[in-house]
């Protein structure tokens, strides 16, 4: 049987239809390094990070009917991959370590200055900015690294950690200032170890 | 730190990010050029955003290629679920071509009549729009279909020289069904699993023939079936008994 042709409800199934198969073919996968990269960072252990990347795609098939065009899928899939990692911290009944409050936004700034030194940071091995970042508290280095590594807007996070802009901006700035601080304690104490390793002997 | 320190700090991380200072004739300017800790914090953000921006491809990592291809796996075998989205018969057109079907074929079983009526239109309505998906497992289906919805579709194992094909989540009279799509000798054959009982489970299998498609209905446990389809009566009989595990 024929469906009767130039019926009025018909093109509006199929673009329905359509609409739903166009939004399914933006290929999440595409940002598969990207929401790894994060949930690495948030975990801070590889199999935990498969775990939470892999529960966040059962998430985006499910959510799929929900996303929009013109929704940036990428900002859209760190959302989903931050609520799981929140959820799923709070479902295991784990001690928060989330640093949201007021106390941590109102930490004094240090402060420090030496020209020698910002050679010294610039000169930063990659493997010694890993280790200052994952030393971060989460807050803080969940909004840098979206910020300063994935490059997603101050808007867009605010969007993404479900906070306001201003709190986003203020995170961003204690975050750099304490990864900075890390990084030069971190110069201090490998200088004063090559400085004990090649100390001469002594005698008396 | 003064209130014209906290007042200025949003600018300063935005600022960071910039080539350019603030005009010195602005108040942010003003205070700026006059404060030590500020320059000190604006100077340490640049910093550190210019180096996390330099390191950024050498601190992202691939995913492991393991994790890669389990999601692809998970997604390939999910495809047919993107057509699950419902779409919605025409109340109007099924309420008259049920109507016509109860008044044609008798009311000795009007319900199952009336359903089948629906069920007709809606196959015939869904095999025009579902292009064949590949063979489709009828255990994953069921289980991804759960965790979808709320409910558990019992998918009856398919029958010999049939393959499930297709999967669609279609509205009728009560709500949402489970609409599969099997390819029978070259036809395409729907089976209908319905949440609830809507058919006596100890009556015998309604049969019907309605639009050129024959169908039965019959109901197990709390879940109702029908079979529809443009295949011979006796073999759309035998499919619905093998179906039913007969």
């Amino acid at each position: 049987m024929a469906l009767p042709p130039g019926s009025r409800w018909l093109p509006r199934v199929i673009r329905g239809v359509q609409d739903r198969d166009d939004a399914a073919a933006s290929d999440p996968l595409v940002y598969l390094n990207s929401l790894y990269g994060l949930a690495l960072k948030l975990t801070r252990n590889p199999a935990a990070a498969e775990d939470l990347v892999q529960d966040t795609y059962l998430k985006v098939a499910r959510f799929s009917p929900k996303f929009r065009e013109g929704t940036n899928l990428k900002a859209w899939l760190f959302t989903i991959l931050h609520n799981t990692f929140r959820n799923d911290r709070r479902g295991a009944s784990r001690q928060p370590v989330d640093v949201d409050s007021d106390v941590v936004e109102s930490l004094p700034l240090v402060t420090g200055e030496d020209d020698p030194e910002r050679r010294l940071i610039r000169s930063t091995l990659d493997a010694d900015l890993q280790r200052a970042l994952e030393a971060l508290p989460e807050a803080y280095r969940e909004a840098v690294w979206l910020r300063d590594v994935e490059e997603c807007s101050y808007q867009e996070i605010a969007q993404i950690l479900g906070i306001a802009a201003g709190t986003v901006m203020s995170r961003i700035s204690r975050g750099r200032k304490q990864l900075h601080d890390h990084l030069v304690a971190a110069r201090q104490r490998t200088e004063s170890d090559s400085a004990g390793a090649s100390r001469p002997f002594t005698s008396s | 730190m003064t209130d014209s320190c906290n007042d200025i700090a949003p600018l300063l991380t935005e600022m960071a990010e910039g080539p350019h200072a603030p005009p010195t004739d602005s108040a942010a300017g003003r205070h700026l050029a006059e404060c030590p800790a500020c320059q000190h914090s604006l100077r340490v953000q640049r910093d550190m955003h210019e180096l996390l921006r330099a390191r950024a491809e050498n601190l992202q990592v691939r995913a492991p290629e393991q994790l890669r291809a389990r999601l692809a796996a998970q997604a390939a075998d999910r495809a047919p679920a993107r057509r699950w989205a419902p779409l919605r018969v025409p109340v109007a057109a099924t309420a008259l071509l049920a109507l016509l079907g109860a008044a044609t074929y008798g009311l000795t079983s009007a319900s199952s009549t009336v359903l089948a009526a629906q069920l007709a239109l809606d196959h015939l309505k869904c095999i025009r729009l579902v292009a064949p998906a590949g063979t489709i497992s009828p255990s994953q289906a069921a289980k991804e279909w759960g965790q979808q919805y709320a409910w558990t579709p019992q998918i009856p194992a398919s029958p010999r020289q049939t393959s499930l094909i297709g999967v669609r989540r279609c509205l009728y009279a009560h709500g949402h069904l489970a609409h599969l799509l099997y390819a029978v000798d070259g036809h395409t054959v729907s089976v209908f699993v319905m949440p609830r009982s809507e058919y006596p489970t100890d009556a015998a299998p309604a049969r019907h023939q309605f639009l050129g498609q024959h169908a039965e209905v019959w109901a197990s446990g709390d879940q109702s079936f029908a079979v529809v389809g443009d295949v011979a009566p006796q073999r759309l009989a035998s499919l619905a008994a093998e179906f039913r595990g007969e």
